[in-house]
């Protein structure tokens, strides 16, 4: 038997039948309200499946320490992007005057 | 497992080793490139939505779920066949590396045929941003924001799917000659990659285009 790095049919097919799994979770979910939480699961199961695809179908699993370190660089990288942009968006109400304690404008961008 | 003497080993690398690992490291950096590629839209659509989640989810029931669903799972059954076709060039199986090779493509083909099937749907129905757009429940231009990044972002994974798909009948057409059976594979293997992360990709956008607010 050749030496392969690839993995056994079982485990392509498992899976694939995983994935399907996932997606008719995913579907399913979508008809059930469940107010926010329905976006938290989504995309809880997305990550899985997201996942799944790349341990098994992409090799990461039994890959070297190298291919790990660029394939989470991409991950990590866009999680810098999320985390201060939506830090931006999201705190731009902090610094807004109260109605009792009004600033100007000009004042209140800094403008000298 | 190498020898000295591989007829596939450009000059600059050791071995074939060394060679296969430096082309599958240069995809992985390739894809982190794309990850913040689509990474771009996919914050804008995070911000847009957290300003504007109702009509986020009145504009998504306007999507055809069951044909974005059924997309789901013509992509992830191609990356299983792309899986296999890896598998099968490793253990040099000419034959059913060429057909596993146009059935990855044949499922990207069906795909698209489906996702544009869609979108001249959505365009009889007035839903391309601009001056056709119409929009007859509350908060137009933020549902005009919605079909913007829906286009934007299924648009360019689009672009992805068909460059993967001329990638693949490329290889199968190499493949046929014998050129991946002999002992280097390479290429199929990174082109694997590629496929399998444009699959990744719809695998996010699926929930966050389709099933935006509870159907």
């Amino acid at each position: 038997m050749m030496e392969t790095t690839t993995h056994s049919p079982s485990v392509y097919w498992k899976t694939c039948a995983a994935l399907m799994a996932l997606l008719a979770l995913t579907w399913g979910f979508g008809y059930v309200n469940m107010g926010p939480f329905n976006l938290v699961v989504a995309l809880a199961i997305s990550i899985s499946k997201a996942l799944l695809v790349a341990l098994f179908f992409m090799h990461i699993k039994g890959s070297s320490r190298l291919l790990h370190l660029a394939a989470t660089a991409g991950v990590i990288w866009l999680l810098i992007l999320f985390t201060f942009t939506l830090g931006d968006y999201f705190s731009r109400n902090f610094l807004q005057p109260t109605s009792n304690h009004k600033v100007p404008p000009e004042q209140f961008h800094g403008a000298p | 497992m190498s020898t000295a003497a591989t007829p596939f080993v450009h000059e600059q690398f050791e071995d074939i080793e060394q060679q296969r690992g430096a082309a599958q490291l240069g995809m992985w950096i390739f894809l982190a490139t794309e990850v913040l590629f689509f990474g771009g839209l996919f914050l804008a659509y995070t911000v847009y939505r957290s300003l504007y989640p109702q009509t986020f989810a009145a504009a998504s029931h306007h999507t055809e779920v069951i044909l974005g669903g059924a997309n789901t799972a013509i992509l992830l059954f191609s990356s299983t066949l792309m899986a296999f076709a890896v598998r099968a060039a490793e253990l040099r199986n000419c034959k059913q590396l060429v057909w596993l090779l146009l059935g990855t493509a044949l499922l990207g083909v069906v795909f698209m045929c489906v996702k544009g099937f869609e979108y001249h749907k959505d365009f009889v129905e007035h839903l391309v941003p601009g001056s056709h757009f119409e929009w007859h429940e509350a908060n137009r231009s933020h549902a005009e924001i919605f079909f913007w990044l829906y286009f934007a972002m299924t648009g360019l994974h689009a672009i992805h799917v068909i460059v993967g798909i001329f990638v693949l009948l490329t290889l199968a057409v190499l493949a046929r000659l014998g050129k991946f059976t002999a002992g280097h594979h390479t290429p199929v293997e990174v082109a694997g990659l590629y496929w399998h992360f444009v699959d990744i990709v719809w695998i996010f956008l699926f929930p966050l285009m389709y099933l935006a607010g509870h159907r």
